[in-house]
Parts: C-alpha cells; sequence; structure tokens
C-alpha cells in the first residue's frame, strides 16, 4: 500500500529577482520515505528544501506539510530539523551545546535534554566527544554532531542538505550507509539534496531528478536507471554515462547521421513508428553493451538482440571496471566491462546489446521516451535474429 | 645569497630606512630626553618624579583616559550596529558607504575641528538655524567636554565602522538559518551565537580606538585650545613652549603616554586571545 503524502508541493513558483528558479513545481513527498533530490548545480533542489523548511516563501502555489498549509509559516513552526552542507555547528559551544540548543529554547527539562543527547550520542558514536568545541572534531565526527543536533529535536521532518559533501570519498561510503540505517532508527520523512548520483541512488527509496527547477523524473532508483524518462535524465544517471546517438527512424532499420545502419526487431520498429517521429535518439548504456574482437553477426538469440560493428580505440582502467572507446561511424561509444581486453588499437569489433537495453527518446522538444515493446519469444518459423549495424 | 633574496632585502631597504629615521631615532631620542635634566646633559629621573607627583600631569591622563574611553564606548556601540546595517544594504549601496566612511575616518585634526564650529559653534549653522526655529539646545556648547566628547565620537565611529564591518563576513548564514530552524528568534541568535563570535573583534577594535583617542591633539587643540587638559595638549605645551619649552618633561610625558597604550594594547591582546580560544 502507498504511503499517504506528508510534504505537497502544488503549483509552487519560486523567483529570486528576475531570475525563476522553479517555474512551477508539483510534488509529493510520502510519510516516513527518504526522498533524495538530484539534479545538477543550479537545478533548485536546495530551494526546494529551503522551501520545506520555511527559510524562503513561494511566490505562489501551495506547499502542505502533514496535510496542513504552511506558506507564511516561519521555519521554526514547521517541526522540521535540517542538516546543512557546511553543518553550521556553533564554533563556540561544545558538542553538548551545539545539541542542546534548540531543546534548552524549548525550555525542555535538563535531564530530558541529557537523556535525549546521551541517547543520540550513543547512536551516533559522539560519548566521547561531547565536551569538545567543533574545531577539535574530523569532517566526520562533525558531520555526525549537526545530525545528532536535527535527532534530539525530535522533528517530524528531516531535511539534509548535501551534508556528505565535505567528506572524503572513504567516509562517504560509511556514511551513506549510516544515514541509511539511522533513517531505520528515526523513521521520519527524510528529504537529502544531492548532486551525486551514487548517493542518491543508494540513500533514496524514491529519487526525484530536476533540471532548471523542473521535475524530469521521480520515481525509485531502479525506475530512474533503467526507465529513464527523457534524455536528461538518461544522461544525467550512471557513470559512464549512457550513449546517446540520433539516428532516422527507417522501414526495416534505423540509420546513422553517416550513413551506417542498425537492424532492430519488427516490434522495436512497429513502436517507434507509432511514436510518428522520424528523427530519434538511441540510447544505451555502457554496461548493456558486450564487446567482441572482429566482425561477428550472430549474437544471443532470445530476447532479440543487437550487433553494432566499430573500431576499437583504447581502453581506461578503473580497477572494478574497464571503460573502452569505441569509434561507430563518427559517434564514440563507451562499453563497460569487469575484464580488460587486449585488442589492437583500430582493430575491428562487435558490439552487441539486447533489444531490452536500448532506449529511444525523441530528439526535440522535452526529449521524452518512446516506449517500446520488445518481443521475448522466438516466433515459429522463423531464423534467428541477426541484427547489424554497419557504421564502419 | 640567493639573488631573489638579494633583491627583496633591496626593496625592503626604503621602508627600512623610513622606520630606522621616523620611528626608531625619534622613540630612542624621547626616552633619552626623559632621562635628561632641563637642558640636557646630565641623567635624572627628575622628570618622571615630576610628572607623577604633579597633580596636573595626574588630572591630565585622568582625562585622556576619560574621553578616550567613552568616545571609544560610544563609537563602537554606534558601530556594532552601523556595520551590521551597512553589510545589509545591497552591493552598490554598501560600496558607496564604504568609500564615504573611508573618506571620515580620515577626515581628522584642525578640518574637522573647524567643520564642528562652523556648524555648532557660538555662531555656527545649526546654532543659529535651532535658534531661528526656537529649538532649544540646552546647556550644550561645543567648547564643552561634551562638544570634545562629540567630535572624538566623531572621527572614532568611521574608524570603528571599517574596522568592524569586515568581521561580519564571519558570521556564517548557515548559522543564522540553523539558529532560526532551532527555534531561535533574532535577538537570541545575536545574544547567544552572533555576538560571543564578533568579541575578539569588538575587542581589537575598541583597542585600537582607545590608542587612537589617547593619541589624538590636533582636533581637541584645535577645538579648546589648552582650556581641557589632556596628555597629548600637554606634551604639545612643553615640546613647543607655550612661555618657555620643556622638551624633556614632555618626553617623560609621551613615555608614559606611550607605556598607557602599550598596556591598553597588551590587556586587549589579553583579553582577545582569550576569547577567540574559547569561541574556537
Amino acid at each position: 500500500m502507498q504511503e499517504p503524502c506528508d510534504i505537497r508541493f502544488s503549483a509552487v513558483r519560486k523567483t529570486f529577482g528576475a531570475q525563476t528558479v522553479i517555474p512551477s513545481l508539483d510534488l509529493e513527498v510520502r510519510s516516513g520515505e527518504r526522498l533524495v533530490l538530484l539534479g545538477p548545480s543550479g537545478c533548485g533542489k536546495s530551494t526546494i528544501m529551503r522551501l520545506i523548511a520555511g527559510l524562503e516563501q513561494p511566490v505562489s502555489g501551495t506547499i502542505a506539510m502533514g496535510g496542513q498549509i504552511v506558506n507564511g509559516l516561519d521555519a521554526s513552526e514547521r517541526n522540521v530539523s535540517m542538516v546543512f552542507q557546511n553543518y553550521a555547528l556553533y564554533p563556540h559551544m561544545t558538542v553538548f551545546d551545539n545539541m542542546a540548543f534548540s531543546l534548552k529554547l524549548r525550555k525542555v527539562a535538563k535531564a530530558e535534554i541529557t537523556r535525549r543527547i546521551q541517547e543520540a550520542a550513543e547512536k551516533l558514536e559522539l560519548g566521547s566527544l561531547l565536551q569538545r568545541k567543533p574545531r577539535e572534531l574530523s569532517g566526520g565526527q562533525r558531520q555526525r554532531v549537526a545530525l545528532g543536533r536535527a535527532i534530539v529535536q525530535q522533528s517530524s521532518y528531516f531535511l539534509l542538505d548535501e551534508p556528505l559533501s565535505n567528506l572524503d570519498a572513504q567516509l562517504r561510503t560509511n556514511a551513506r550507509n549510516d544515514l541509511v540505517e539511522l533513517h531505520k532508527s528515526y523513521p521520519r520523512t527524510m528529504v537529502y539534496v544531492t548532486h551525486d548520483q551514487v548517493e542518491a541512488m543508494t540513500i533514496g527509496q524514491r529519487i526525484a531528478v530536476l533540471r532548471q527547477g523542473e521535475l524530469q523524473q521521480i520515481g525509485s532508483p531502479e525506475d530512474i536507471y533503467m526507465r529513464p524518462a527523457n534524455r536528461f535524465v538518461a544522461a544525467f544517471m550512471g557513470n559512464p554515462p549512457m550513449n546517446i546517438v540520433p539516428v532516422t527512424v527507417g522501414d526495416q532499420q534505423v540509420m546513422f547521421a553517416d550513413g551506417g545502419e542498425l537492424a532492430l526487431p519488427e516490434s522495436v520498429l512497429s513502436s517507434l513508428k507509432r511514436c510518428g517521429e522520424q528523427h530519434v535518439l538511441l540510447g544505451i548504456r555502457p554496461e548493456a553493451l558486450e564487446l567482441w574482437e572482429g566482425d561477428r553477426t550472430v549474437v544471443k538469440p532470445f530476447p532479440p538482440s543487437i550487433a553494432i560493428r566499430g573500431e576499437f580505440i583504447r581502453s581506461e582502467y578503473l580497477g572494478a571496471v574497464v571503460i573502452h572507446h569505441i569509434a561507430v561511424g563518427q559517434h564514440r561509444l563507451l562499453v563497460s566491462s569487469a575484464a580488460p581486453v587486449q585488442f589492437k588499437p583500430h582493430s575491428n569489433v562487435t558490439l552487441t546489446a539486447s533489444c531490452e537495453h536500448l532506449h529511444f527518446f525523441e530528439a526535440a522538444g522535452a526529449e521524452q521516451r518512446i516506449p517500446l515493446t520488445v518481443q521475448h519469444l522466438k516466433p515459429k518459423n522463423q531464423p534467428e535474429q541477426v541484427l547489424v549495424m554497419s557504421g564502419r | 645569497m640567493k639573488k631573489g633574496n638579494a633583491l627583496l632585502l633591496l626593496a625592503v631597504i626604503p621602508f627600512g630606512t623610513f622606520v630606522v629615521l621616523f620611528l626608531l631615532v625619534p622613540v630612542i631620542s624621547m626616552i633619552w630626553g626623559s632621562f635628561q635634566t632641563d637642558g640636557g646633559g646630565a641623567f635624572t629621573i627628575a622628570q618622571y618624579k615630576e610628572v607623577l607627583s604633579n597633580p596636573y600631569y595626574f588630572q591630565a591622563f585622568q582625562n585622556s583616559v576619560l574621553i578616550s574611553f567613552l568616545s571609544s564606548a560610544i563609537g563602537i556601540i554606534a558601530a556594532v550596529f552601523a556595520a551590521y546595517a551597512i553589510t545589509r544594504t545591497p552591493k552598490h549601496v554598501r560600496e558607496r558607504l564604504l568609500v564615504i566612511t573611508n573618506l571620515t575616518s580620515n577626515f581628522a585634526g584642525i578640518p574637522l575641528a573647524f567643520a564642528f564650529i562652523v556648524l555648532l559653534g557660538n555662531s555656527g549653522v545649526f546654532t543659529l538655524l535651532c535658534k531661528q526655529l526656537g529649538i532649544d539646545l540646552g546647556s550644550f556648547q561645543l567648547y564643552s567636554w561634551t562638544g570634545l566628547t562629540l567630535i572624538y565620537v566623531y572621527f572614532q565611529l568611521p574608524l570603528a565602522v571599517m574596522l568592524l564591518y569586515p568581521i561580519y563576513y564571519g558570521i556564517q548564514e548557515q548559522w543564522k538559518e540553523a539558529a532560526e530552524l532551532l527555534g531561535a528568534t533574532s535577538t537570541i541568535f545575536w545574544l547567544r551565537i552572533g555576538l560571543p563570535v564578533l568579541l575578539p573583534g569588538i575587542a581589537g577594535t575598541f583597542s585600537i580606538l582607545f590608542a587612537n583617542a589617547m593619541g589624538a591633539y590636533a582636533s581637541a587643540y584645535a577645538l579648546t585650545g589648552s582650556t581641557y587638559n589632556l596628555v597629548p595638549i600637554r606634551i604639545g605645551a612643553l615640546v613647543s613652549g607655550d612661555i618657555f619649552a620643556r622638551p624633556e618633561l614632555g618626553s617623560a610625558l609621551a613615555v608614559l603616554l606611550g607605556m598607557t597604550l602599550v598596556a591598553a594594547l597588551l590587556l586587549n591582546e589579553w583579553l582577545t586571545r582569550k576569547i577567540r580560544r574559547n569561541l574556537s
């Protein structure tokens, strides 16, 4: 059963002077979920978080939290805790005083303050650091103090604005995991802002991808990655990024700008023809491509596959994966594999991929995804499909 | 010696010469002179004995410390608000305000005293205007202690603003936002977070203002002549000589003035370090 909506943006518009940051946003955050706002710098994700926190007010539209419209309500009245990018710890206060600050202001009893802080400190492994000043802590410890300060408030909403961006790579991996565990212990509605897709994929139960203040797609990490709603989401998610090549839809195949052709199964072609677009964008993730030496025409029979002939340029060894650069006509495709290859530069290679992993997008306008129907079963009395693209 | 280092040393020579000729030599000569008998020629501590035992000079120190402390305190309180207000203005307004502040911070001495006389003197523009409009200025007299304090505050204020303005940028915007979310009002934020963070800067600025006022001569002299007994005016009188000059006694006074300033700076340094340690 779907969780009830806890935060709802309805036609929210936000401008700073003449600059429109959010043109009109409709967004729902479910109760108790971890929603990640993901997008490049300047896409408005931090502004959305600040609108939730009450640090900014919308120009128009409504924001509802827990069923109540909160437009115009002060930040202190929204029952929100926030962890800032630079943690915003007060340098002249100890860890204890930083964590106790809001509780003292709310006149919580001393014993209760101590109890809450000790409980949070235990959870965050800050027990021995309570009398230290922020300058005496490492980046990771400061981040945990900021989390602790947010936790002890026992607010209904937990907002995190790129809290891991100041940590080194090793610490960040651990911190991601800690955050997820922490959310299990304190199951509040959590909105997390980041521009890092790995953080988004690992922390978010759902991800909202934003671009120029507009919501591009919202869904589970799998949805976003496997079924990107448009070219922007497809290119933004994934490292190395998705290969995207403009093609023209023909009768039996799609044609590349430089004359190369790629034969496609009838079911896929029918889907493309149905959408009525002649010029489309073909997307294939680097890990969906398999790399073979020489010319290869027979590929995996089912599900239907494609084969693309190209020229091996070079490989980049990254440890866990190897990225291969393949020239296909005037295009350069990236292929990732677990193992290195020993191909000579400029040798002939074949790339194969299951049609399930092909993505097509409109070449104009919003560059929306074109839904495909891929026939998985082998048609009776028909030979195995050999679908070859000649790019050389 | 490396060629680069030799060139650097060469570049420093003019500055070094300047410091030696116009700072070290006068200071040494002043200290030397303070231990000389009138007219020079023999070592003595009589000049110090006279300064420390003569109530007239003691009063000069008292007055100087009092007016310096008062004008610095008023100046710093006003500047704390003024500098903050400047940080909140749009960039183009802020830049113009800073230029004006910078200009006024350099407007001191005789021109400043003259400007005050023209505006608020017995026949000053505002004084006559107020009389014409029937506004009673009460017992205000420019040539009084109040007038002198006013002129001191005037030249202290822009300097304090110039020195305090940058320290506001040490207050992170996110501290304010975090405080807001944690339930603090603006007043609570400034009392519990803003002010403690600004304190070392305020203390440092106060000591500079105090030293600035202790050494001020021209403004006070141009406004009140020798009516008010202040240390720099006494030194000036002894060195240039109203009736007859006593530069050795003036040197002893100057050495004691210098020691007062050094003591104030050391006290401030100690306080600042203590506050910084608590803050960091």
